[in-house]
């Protein structure tokens, strides 16, 4: 028997546990030596893939290459080139530096790697299967790596049980690729799955690579923004909040070039467009954000999905301003989209609602189809019946915008079925959807009221408990201070009990605990004052008032007289973001005489 | 079933029942009222299968049976049909005919035996009291039920019998609360159960029509009514009303006495230029009286004044203007006294001579 009970795990062993940290999917390893090539300095990447990445995985790139030397000591566990001390840590601005990643893929896989020091005459090979030995031997020069890994997860049979089917697979690899090809414009690159070419990008700027990944639509239906926030410089390309989608699949964000998923921004961007959205759907945006490495943690997550920030809610803030600078923007238009899928479905009629309609966002590569053509108008039919059409002349991306009152909606011809209005404009017709443009016009003045007022404060008789839980009653412990100027006032109870003694004055008929666990939310991801964002009321509160303010709007079925139209049209005009209304619904669509000539086939 | 009777008692009859009646209802039978014939009387049952009615008409029976009809139709028919002529009512197969003078109406009809029975709970404590005292409790409180369905105990009236045998009728929304109490001539034993806001208001609607004693059992689940031939049931609502006792200040320091109609009406002009969101009223209570004074957000203003004796410190509190409309509104004394300590602790307000019942309403902070 042996005297210690304790060991230290051989090489081998210790690397198959990274693997099941780094490595968990084939697209894991895809992502790992993607960004090996990128950080190599690559101009273009070739990744092909077999059988969902479990057949062979093979990427191919021309950067600096290693010398026969490093090459055999990349494959030891934290071996890496691209830092050196713990300081570095905190500096890091390449995509990888654990050092984890070549063995760990080297230890389930058949691992191949062909690579040559740039300039050098010699290669080299290096052969290890399945964390055995490492075999290393000449090879012929080339430039650049070449990495084979086939037969992943060969040796771990449970994590091989645990995968998903290929489509899963492959479409997890799509997007480990997409990601990285939209943090690296300049660099080429092509996925080919199983023989077939799924994308193949040359060396582009950034808007081309973003609109070539995001397809052509969201280039007609997004506007490009910049601000710099505390020193940070945030950018992005943000869609048009009519041109929306099902889920959060559509939001990316690049922190210091690499892509990374945060809940607490994807809560952010939707927090942007809150007030121009419907609340089920979700915004398209590409959000860039350079920071200093030193105010950004990246050694969070072993997969690097995660980053963690110095100062969160100044990010948040950053993103939050960035996307309100752009609302306000693109207040005026509409998507383009809609307009399209009008005038297919006045050409065509019902039958062009197939899968052609489902030109809501979607990936400009075809094959995502399958998973995504629901989209658009089977998702909101009711929206369908809406829109029929639009100018894509006013969702051009730049140039119409910026001086306000440029809109113009023409003078009113008539008003069909009491709830449209039909009006003549210089280049074509508009219809508007009287309801959603007075609730717009209702809400707009409502917060113009507001700004600046102080919150009154009703004080509950019987004081409301409130249950929240984890983190944010945590935070709240410490912070419940900053829901006074809302008109809130809490008494700490216990660790995860309130008890609501005040509520805002303008809201005692609303459900307290709901709108304070709302408000309390907000404020936690954003900050009081961002939320409060200079004008008294938060953004919660004007929200919940605005739901209300809206039963008292026009409703669709009122007879209004040609004064009144004409009266609608040109104060929809002056009203901010007045091309949806409270839920992002369009207000108005608009039909160019181009598009009715299209309509009536004189013109192609 | 075939049955002739007046159109008054008919129409008085349904016209009670039909008020229960829910407009949109998924199940379509309840839709309908129960018709019931049978020893010369007419009884009608309705019931959204929280609040149930029974009623009764005398009429001549000249074949006994059930049927239900829409009780929408058929009080909208009996209300336009000729004041003097009887009206008769004879159901077939799936329908039941009217006929009335030269009228004659068909309506489709479901079987009586579908009709969800009203069931009866036994025991519980009953009480006896003149339906015009019940109709004033509930004119005194009503108005302080909340709307709010997320806190379904607050969506009804406390109706409670202490050891003392004081019957109460407790309101409260959360902001503030209405009290109205009557001392009972009969031993009780003591109970308490909150009953919904469509049951409060259909006892007072019963009360109001009847001019002698009524019964009130308060059981377990359920709260029963017998005004002359009526029964009216309801469910109650199974929570725990808050303890209200604790919120009503017993020992403010300062009051004043005004005139009701006087200081309604200077509310009601105050507030034309109140925030409309808010309707805050400022009311600064000094020596020689209060001043009233509201604005709103584009900065319109009014101010008055109102003579009265004030005993305490001056004091300014804000408050939601409607909870003080709404609260004189309910006072029937013509001069009400205001008992409060300092601006945002609960203020008592209260009719100068009337003991019986009592309102707190929180101030705003403004």
């Amino acid at each position: 028997m042996p005297d210690q009970l304790i060991h230290i795990l051989s090489p081998q062993v210790a690397n198959q546990i990274a693997a099941g940290e780094v490595v968990e999917r084939p697209a894991s390893a895809v992502k790992e030596l993607m960004e090996n090539s990128l950080d190599s300095g690559a101009s273009k990447v070739v990744v092909r893939i077999t059988g969902a990445g479990k057949k062979s995985i093979v990427i191919e790139d021309d950067g600096c290459g290693m010398s026969a030397a490093d090459a055999e000591l990349a494959l030891q566990r934290h071996a890496t080139s691209k830092i050196e001390s713990s300081e570095d840590l905190h500096l890091i601005a390449s995509h990888g530096f654990r050092g984890e990643a070549l063995p760990s893929i080297a230890s389930v896989s058949r691992f191949r790697m062909q690579t040559a020091l740039a300039g050098s005459s010699e290669g080299v090979e290096v052969r290890v299967d399945g964390g055995g030995t490492t075999e290393v031997r000449p090879a012929p020069p080339r430039k650049g790596t070449r990495i084979e890994v086939l037969d992943l997860f060969l040796n771990t049979p449970a994590r091989l049980n645990f995968m998903r089917s290929d489509k899963t697979e492959d479409a997890a690899i799509v997007e480990v690729f997409r990601s990285l090809a939209l943090a690296n414009p300049s660099v080429a690159m092509q996925l080919e799955l199983d023989g077939r070419k799924r994308f193949d990008f040359s060396p582009q700027d950034e808007p081309s690579r973003v609109f070539a990944i995001l397809g052509s639509d969201f280039a007609d239906n997004s506007i490009e923004m910049a601000i710099e926030h505390e020193g940070m410089q945030i950018s992005g390309h943000l869609g048009l909040p009519t041109f929306h989608h099902r889920d959060s699949t559509r939001m990316l964000f690049m922190v210091n070039g690499r892509v990374i998923r945060d809940k607490q921004l994807l809560a952010a961007v939707r927090a942007g467009y809150r007030d121009v959205m419907f609340h089920d759907r979700y915004p398209v945006a590409v959000i860039r954000i350079e920071i200093d490495p030193a105010d950004v943690d990246v050694n969070v997550h072993p997969a690097k999905r995660e980053v963690r920030f110095r100062s969160p809610q100044a990010v948040r803030a950053g993103v939050i301003a960035c996307i309100r600078a752009a609302i306000e923007q693109f207040g005026k238009s509409v998507s383009s989209t809609t307009s399209h899928q009008a005038m297919r479905s006045m050409q065509y009629g019902a039958a062009a609602s197939g899968s052609a309609s489902g030109s809501m966002p979607r990936f400009s590569s075809g094959d995502f189809r399958g998973s995504s053509a629901s989209t658009g108008s089977s998702a909101m039919p009711k929206d369908m019946q809406r829109i029929l059409f639009s100018a894509p002349g006013v969702a051009e991306p730049t140039g119409e915008y910026g001086v306000a009152g440029q809109l113009h909606l023409g003078h009113p011809l008539a008003q069909i079925h009491r709830c449209y209005i039909l009006a003549q404009t210089d280049s074509g017709v508009i219809l508007v959807d009287q309801h959603a443009a007075h609730e717009r016009m209702t809400y707009e003045k409502l917060k113009r009221q507001l700004a600046g007022q102080k919150v009154s404060s009703q004080k509950l008789l019987t004081p409301e408990l409130l249950h929240l839980t984890g983190e944010t009653a945590a935070w709240l412990h410490e912070h419940s201070d900053d829901l006074h100027p809302f008109g809130v006032e809490l008494e700490i109870t216990g660790d995860e009990s309130f008890l609501i003694r005040a509520v805002p004055g303008m809201l005692v008929r609303e459900p307290a605990g709901e709108l304070v666990a709302e408000l309390v939310q907000s404020i936690m991801l954003m900050g009081a004052e961002s939320e409060a964002d200079g004008r008294g009321l938060g953004r919660i509160l004007e929200r919940w008032l605005g739901n209300r303010a809206c039963k008292g709007s026009i409703k669709s079925g009122r007879l209004l007289s040609v004064d009144e139209q004409e009266a609608l049209l040109r104060e929809m005009e002056v009203t901010p973001n007045i091309a949806q209304c409270n839920h992002g619904r369009p207000t108005y669509v608009s039909l160019s005489l181009n598009d009715l000539d299209r309509l009536f086939g004189r013109k192609e | 079933m075939n049955i002739t009777l007046s159109r008054a008692s008919l129409l008085q009859a349904v016209q009670r029942c039909q008020s229960i009646v829910e407009k949109r209802h998924t199940i379509p039978i309840l839709a309908n009222i129960l018709l019931q014939a049978e020893n010369d009387t007419l009884h009608i049952t309705a019931t959204d299968l929280e609040v149930g009615i029974r009623s009764q008409a005398p009429a001549t029976v000249s074949k006994e049976g059930s049927i239900t009809v829409s009780a929408r139709k058929l009080f909208d028919i009996i209300k336009e049909l000729d004041a003097d002529q009887d009206v008769t009512l004879e159901s077939g197969e799936t329908f039941v005919s009217i006929r009335s003078g030269r009228s004659r109406f068909r309506l489709a009809s479901l079987a009586a035996g579908e009709y969800p029975a009203l069931k009866e709970e036994q025991g519980g404590s009953a009480i006896t009291l003149s339906g015009s005292t019940l109709s004033d409790m509930v004119a005194a409180t009503a108005f302080a039920m909340s709307t709010d369905e997320t806190r379904k105990y607050l969506t009804g009236s406390l109706f409670e019998v202490d050891s003392e045998h004081m019957l109460r009728l407790v309101t409260t929304d959360g902001h503030r609360l209405a009290l109205s109490e009557v001392r009972l001539q009969q031993q009780t034993e003591a109970v308490k159960c909150i009953v919904p806001r469509k049951a409060v208001m259909e006892i007072k609607k019963l009360c109001d029509e009847c001019q002698g004693q009524i019964e009130l059992f308060l059981g377990e689940r359920q709260i029963r009514l017998v005004a002359d031939s009526n029964i009216l049931t309801s469910k109650l609502i199974d929570a725990r009303f808050p303890v209200y006792q604790d919120v009503i200040p017993v020992n403010n320091p300062a009051q004043a006495i005004v005139a009701k109609g006087e200081f309604d009406q200077v509310l009601r002009r105050s507030m034309i230029v109140a925030n409309e969101f808010t309707h805050d009223v400022r009311l600064t209570f000094k020596e020689k009286g209060i001043d009233i004074s509201a604005h709103n957000t584009e900065q319109e203003e009014a101010e008055e004044h109102i003579s009265t004796d004030y005993n305490g410190q001056e004091v300014a509190i804000g408050f939601n203007g409607r909870y003080l409309r709404d609260t004189l509104g309910a006072i029937r004394s013509s001069a009400v006294r205001i008992e409060l300590k300092d601006e945002l602790s609960p203020v008592l307000v209260r009719g100068d001579d009337d003991e019986g019942s009592r309102y707190v309403i929180m101030p705003m902070r403004i």
